[in-house]
């Protein structure tokens, strides 16, 4: 007896009953998981069928809760790493900037090397951190007597100007890149400086400070440390755990250093400050 | 009879070796196999989905994650527990390398609670053991998840999307407190266990 095999013979019922069952089953699939399980939310009214439909496929957007009343507004900083932002640092033009420069040489030293531990090396900063902590004091967001004062003279151009000039200064603070993580830099290092700059401490929330400050990522806003005055990293440090300053972008350092204790702030200080940290990456 | 053919498959089964009766029988058991595992998988997932409320978060909603801090439902000022008229609970965390912020959140015992989270920078992961909640945080869209916590304690949440070389450092609490710990907040309070 012969048998009539292939999938769309109509003479055998069992190809037939096979289409059928797959369709069944993705028309079943479907309604499970668009409209019954879709549909679902815990806490609150199910969905209508067409509402649980276009979520289901990403195409509705719900906008509802923005709306509730809101505590009165606080923000850090005027400033975001938006297109238009990094456009007009990247349009600061260096020349102007060496002669808005001059008022700053009294402080911050000669090229933006400071000779006291009260004033910031600003020499090889990124030009978009300086002309970010500029904008912080000009709006009142950080403070420091001077430097409010300061920065409310120079207009928006004469701070990307003189942004851009300090960056390119040499001598000052090292690259923010250029070294890889090394091995060895353990959460059992004995050294508490190495260990929080390496391995942070996870237990208490604490990430490595490398990961944002460099040498071996970085991170939109975080300056180089290594090469800054050891006096003003602890300064900020405590300033940032006191929540004296309050400018940082979602509170990244504030949660770091909150959790740091005054001798972790001055290890940590003293091992990127001094220039300890070159040193070392070249020994390993 | 057919025409005899060279494919082994178009000539008719050889008769008396297996019955065509066994053959179809022993398919038909395979058929009712496959099917009756199918049925309870797919009873599985629409159960859990519906008694546990395991199932991803369908709502698409987009945010700038530059500009967070500047304005909107994301900065800092709303962060943290928010009581909405209804005597529910919705939190507001922003994740960002290596933090949730707040770092420490606190949430009323047996209320209805709506996690919204987005991130600041890079895909995170957001997670509380032994709970529903469970969910990618992607930069760009905000994640809504909703739950009730039945008992009161403390919930670790690590980040479990592997973020950058701080990852490991980032988790924060959730609290679960008694009701009697959120007393008539005004609607636009917020409150947190964080360290401020
Ligand atoms: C009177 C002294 C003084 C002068 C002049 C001065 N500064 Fe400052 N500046 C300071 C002090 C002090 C700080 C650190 C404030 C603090 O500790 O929070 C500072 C901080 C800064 C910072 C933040 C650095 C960082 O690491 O976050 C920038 C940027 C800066 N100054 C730029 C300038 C520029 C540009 C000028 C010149 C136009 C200038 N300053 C002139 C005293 C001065
Ligand atoms: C998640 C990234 C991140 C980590 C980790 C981090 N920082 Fe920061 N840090 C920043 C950012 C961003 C800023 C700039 C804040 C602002 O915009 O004013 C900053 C600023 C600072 C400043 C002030 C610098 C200046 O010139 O004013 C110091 C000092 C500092 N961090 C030290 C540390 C130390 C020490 C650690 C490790 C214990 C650490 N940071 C870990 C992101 C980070
Ligand atoms: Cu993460």
């Amino acid at each position: 007896m012969a048998r009539e095999q292939g999938p769309f013979k109509t003479d055998n019922p069992w190809p037939r009953i096979g289409w059928w069952s797959v369709a069944g089953l993705l028309a079943a699939g479907a309604v499970l998981g668009f409209v019954v399980l879709g549909g679902e939310q815990q806490n609150g009214p199910r969905l209508g069928t067409w509402t649980a439909i276009c979520r289901a496929l990403g195409i509705a957007s719900d906008t509802g809760p923005a709306t509730a009343p809101q505590p009165p507004l606080q923000t850090p900083t005027r400033i975001a790493w938006t297109a238009a932002t990094l456009a007009r640092i990247a349009g600061g033009d260096v020349k102007h900037g060496e002669f808005v420069a001059l008022n700053c040489a009294a402080c911050h030293g000669e090229q933006g090397v400071s000779q006291s531990g009260l004033f910031p090396t600003l020499a090889g900063m990124d030009a978009g951190i300086i002309y970010k902590q500029l904008d912080d004091f000009r709006a009142g967001k950080r403070s420091w007597g001077a430097m409010n004062a300061i920065a409310t003279a120079l207009s928006d151009q004469d701070a990307a100007d003189v942004a851009a000039y300090f960056a390119g200064r040499v001598n000052g603070l090292a690259p923010i890149l250029g070294e890889n993580f090394h091995g060895g830099r353990t959460l059992r290092e004995a050294d508490v400086a190495t260990r929080l700059a390496f391995a942070g401490d996870p237990a208490r929330g604490i990430p490595p400070c490398a990961a944002c400050h460099g040498p071996s990522a970085s991170k939109p806003g975080a300056p180089s440390l290594k090469g800054q005055r050891p006096e003003y990293i602890e300064r900020q440090l405590a300033a940032f755990a006191q929540g004296i300053r309050q400018n940082d972008i979602n509170r990244q350092m504030r949660t770091v250093a909150m959790q740091l204790t005054p001798d972790e702030m001055h290890a940590i200080a003293v091992y990127y400050g001094s220039g300890a940290a070159p040193a070392e990456l070249a020994g390993r | 009879m057919a025409e005899p053919s060279s494919n082994p498959l178009r000539q008719p089964l050889p008769d008396g070796v297996v019955p065509e009766s066994a053959v179809a029988r022993t398919e038909k058991r395979w058929v009712i196999t496959m099917v009756t595992m199918l049925a309870i998988m797919m009873l599985v997932i629409v159960a859990t989905g519906l008694a546990d409320a395991l199932h991803p978060a369908s709502n698409v909603e987009v945010v700038d994650p530059r500009t967070l801090h500047l304005a909107g439902e994301f900065v800092e000022s709303n962060l943290g527990t928010a009581i909405e008229p209804d005597g529910s609970a919705t939190v507001r965390l922003v994740a960002v390398q290596y933090d949730f912020v707040p770092n420490c959140v606190q949430v009323p015992v047996n209320t209805p609670v709506k996690f919204r989270l987005t991130s600041a920078d890079v895909v995170h992961g957001f997670l509380l053991p032994d709970t529903n909640v469970n969910t990618m945080v992607v930069p760009g869209f905000v994640a809504e998840v909703r739950t009730r916590f039945a008992q009161t304690g403390e919930y670790e949440m690590p980040c479990h999307e592997f973020c950058g070389l701080g990852h490991h450092a980032m988790w924060t609490r959730v609290r679960v407190v008694p009701v009697a710990q959120f007393p008539t907040e005004a609607p636009q309070q917020r409150t947190s266990c964080a360290e401020q």
